[in-house]
């Protein structure tokens, strides 16, 4: 029995294949997980719809699998009566081995690929025009593509080398829309239209997933708060030799700088409360928060992911290192629950442990500022008595929303930052 | 003016009778002993079939279902509690209060299919088609109750709605109307805390659903919708009250949507998991299976044959399903209009000489 892939939201078009919870051979009972996809908005797990023997795995994890594709092939299947035979509810079963672009063809009224976003009029007009949405560059918000766009595709399509006749826009409809769809493939699409020109090695692929939530995350924190960032220099040499002889104490366990770093966040931040905050736009209210939870930037080759230490003001160095250690692993694993990865106050972000000196990190919205990490190397520095010697050297960016603090006050979080973590003994003032 | 602090949950206390513990709190009331054996059997078989009605999602054989784990004793007590004569006007979440009534269990499905089927409601089940319009169920029910007034029929009607749609418009206009004409309803809350990602503090500034009675001029009461000796002894008491014609009632059921709010949801994006875990401490089924191991009513061996004959009547829901789907397709024109209008006629018979010649 082929099962094909069902819509498993609420008019889903594609998926991202996660984890396949079997392989090929495996004996799976019915209702036992099978595998896990990702949509635009979860990730989903399926449960085997027969009990049988997994025959044939066609996607592989990380493949984008489509509504109405063969997923998997089972056989010996005992079960089989207990589904409808694999017909996918409320999805248009196109034929077995074509592809998205083909598809598109095969069908003047398909869907063109999902990532077009338009209302349902405006996909019709395209039609009627002979119009390919995916051709299309939207000018609507977040690339929507209205109606202008549309007629402004058809009119530019119908207009013969140097010539303008608008007339012809309105005998578009009788060009067969079949015809238009065939240019959907990427290399023909390039000589009309203004978006991205594609040469013939270029690839194209959906912005889903996790890489479609930090787009989304990081467009409407740009979009919203007024970014400034604040660089400071930070002579850190008692910084290092506290690290090497807490570590010494530690031992085998090793810290990085990040937990002291962290304390001394929560630390100041109790000083000032208006970077422990959040924007609520909607009510017009700034909140502060009286908890002090910090969120970390993790690096990941799936994407970045802000794994929240909760309570960074009430936990011991020594509690920080091994929640630390707990978030950045479980953040790499992906073993991480939305409780863990959500309700920052304050983030951290050390791009410094990769290279970058300085950088201008993106507020994690609605966050009113995040701190930026740089790497700790050695430099010369000109001394009180304008002796010049070689010192370890960080610098610190803080990245502030602007309509919420001003500069003043952000300069001041940074030098009190800075004091802190240059001397770090006023850290034992933090003991908790 | 403020209200005093807390007097709207003291003036709308939460009833109960059956506490998280499965102790007896108050009255067995209308209902004995046996007869919670088998509303319990019926909750564990409805529960194997919600969760597998969720699968059947995953699995491409039905479209979007919406979930009731967690209301089983919210739905189960406002349906029995209502008398034969009495109507249910249900959402598109009410599958076991509509099973309870005579609805067969597969039309949970057929809603999700798509199914014309879903049309075809027992008469004697005296239950409206599930209502997919958040709150609109109100209004019918408004008009149901009245018309049941206006032909002086010994009967009530109970509509249910969620904490969602009591924010709704619709539901205000149709407490409104329904307290100035006085009509047998019971306004069923099913308040399980969150319309899809939306919590029920940012729901409403109330403290509860009830006292929005207040402003009606009716009665309201809360109840501890996890427990089903209190919800069925409370709506038996107001059906029975609003066919003498005391009614309108506003009933809030505080209970939990154990679950998604759809197959199209995940709730673990927007709420946490320990809300959930506390929530499960309640379960109404948890708290009836206690109550009877406490009372020797049911022991592990009673509680694997409830399993049993849950899977075994599951399985045969969906055989029942599964046989439906076979049918002719002009089943489309059989379950809307008890008479085909002139129009329909000529459309069924266009239809299935199209689909002969399909078939060619």
């Amino acid at each position: 029995m082929e099962w094909k892939f069902p819509d498993v939201g609420e008019g889903l078009h594609e998926a991202q294949v996660v984890a396949w919870h079997v392989h090929e051979g495996d004996h799976v009972e019915r209702d036992a997980p099978l595998l896990d996809v990702e949509t635009d908005k979860s990730v989903v797990t399926i449960p085997s719809p027969v009990a049988g023997t997994v025959e044939k795995v066609l996607f592989r994890e990380g493949d984008t699998v489509h509504v109405g594709e063969v997923v998997v092939v089972f056989g010996g299947a005992d079960g089989v009566a207990s589904d409808d035979g694999g017909r996918s509810s409320g999805a248009p079963a196109p034929a077995a081995e074509v592809s998205p672009t083909v598809d598109a063809t095969a069908s003047p009224s398909a869907e063109p690929s999902p990532v077009v976003l338009a209302t349902p009029a405006v996909r019709r007009l395209a039609r009627e025009l002979g119009v390919a949405l995916t051709e299309v560059r939207g000018t609507g918000e977040r690339g929507r593509v209205l109606a202008e766009d549309v007629r402004r595709a058809a009119e530019q399509r119908s207009e013969p080398a140097g010539g303008h006749q608008p007339e012809q826009v309105q005998g578009a409809p009788g060009q067969p829309a079949r015809a238009r769809a065939e240019t959907v493939a990427p290399v023909e699409s390039a000589s009309e239209t203004p978006a991205v020109e594609l040469q013939p090695a270029d690839q194209r692929r959906p912005l889903v997933g996790v890489r479609r939530r930090i787009a989304d995350n990081m467009a409407r924190a740009w979009a919203h708060a007024v970014h400034v960032t604040v660089v400071e220099e930070l002579v850190v040499d008692e910084l290092v030799a506290l690290r090497e002889r807490i570590n010494a104490y530690l031992a085998p366990q090793r810290m990085s700088y990040l937990p002291l770093v962290v304390k001394a966040v929560a630390s100041v931040l109790a000083r000032f409360p208006e970077f422990n905050a959040s924007l609520d736009e909607e009510a017009r209210e700034i909140v502060v928060h009286a908890q002090r939870h910090i969120g970390i930037a993790v690096d990941d080759p799936e994407g970045l992911l802000v794994p929240v230490v909760r309570d960074a003001d009430r936990r011991s160095v020594r509690e920080l290192v091994t929640e630390l250690g707990r978030l950045i692993e479980g953040a790499r694993q992906h073993t991480l629950g939305p409780a863990d990865l959500t309700g920052s106050t304050f983030t951290i972000t050390n791009f410094g442990s990769i290279g970058g000196i300085v950088a201008t990190p993106i507020i994690n919205y609605p966050n009113v500022a995040i701190l930026g990490m740089g790497p700790i190397r050695r430099r010369a520095v000109v001394r009180a008595d304008d002796r010049v010697e070689p010192a370890s050297v960080m610098f610190l960016s803080l990245t502030f929303d602007h309509r919420v603090v001003d500069g003043g006050a952000a300069s001041r979080f940074l030098v009190a930052l800075k004091a802190m973590l240059e001397n770090p003994a006023a850290l034992l003032t933090e003991l908790v | 003016m403020p209200m005093q602090a807390g007097s709207m949950e003291e003036q709308f206390p939460l009833i109960q009778r059956l506490n998280e513990d499965g102790e007896l709190v108050g009255e067995l009331g209308i209902v004995d002993e046996q007869g919670l054996v088998d509303v319990y059997r019926s909750m564990v078989m409805l529960r194997r079939f919600d969760e597998r009605a969720w699968n059947l999602q995953r699995q491409g054989v039905i479209g979007t279902y919406a979930p009731f784990k967690g209301q089983e004793a919210a739905q189960l007590g406002a349906a029995y509690g209502l008398g034969a004569r009495d109507w249910l006007v249900p959402t598109y979440r009410d599958w076991a209060a509509c099973w309870a009534r005579g609805v067969p269990l597969e039309h949970g499905l057929f809603f999700a299919k798509g199914h014309p089927r879903m049309g075809a409601v027992p008469e004697e089940a005296r239950v409206f088609p599930a209502q997919v319009v958040i709150a609109a169920q109100t209004l019918h029910g408004v008009g149901l109750a009245w018309s049941l007034k206006l032909r002086r029929e010994a009967a009530a009607a109970l509509v249910t709605f969620g904490d969602g749609a009591a924010s709704q418009g619709d539901t205000h206009e149709a407490m409104n109307f329904g307290s100035v004409f006085g009509v047998p309803l019971i306004f069923f809350c099913e308040n399980n805390h969150w319309a899809i990602s939306v919590p029920l503090e940012r729901q409403m500034r109330s403290e509860t659903v009830a006292q929005r009675a207040l402003a009606y001029g009716m009665e309201g009461f809360r109840v501890d919708g996890n427990d089903y000796v209190a919800v069925v002894n409370l709506v038996h008491d107001l059906a029975e009250r609003a066919r003498r014609g005391e009614g309108p009632f506003l009933v809030e059921a505080v209970t939990y949507r154990l679950g998604a709010h759809t197959t199209a949801d995940d709730p673990t994006k927007y709420r946490a998991s320990d809300e959930e875990q506390r929530w499960e401490q309640r379960d109404p089924i948890r708290r009836l299976e206690r109550f009877l191991l406490g009372r020797g009513l049911l022991d592990d061996a009673g509680i694997a044959e409830a399993e049993e004959a849950a899977l075994q009547e599951v399985e045969a829901t969906l055989e029942r399903f599964r046989q439906a789907l076979e049918e002719d397709p002009a089943v489309l024109f059989d379950h809307v209009y008890a008479e085909l209008t002139p129009q329909l006629a000529a459309q069924r018979d266009r239809f299935v000489a199209r689909a002969k010649e399909v078939e060619h």
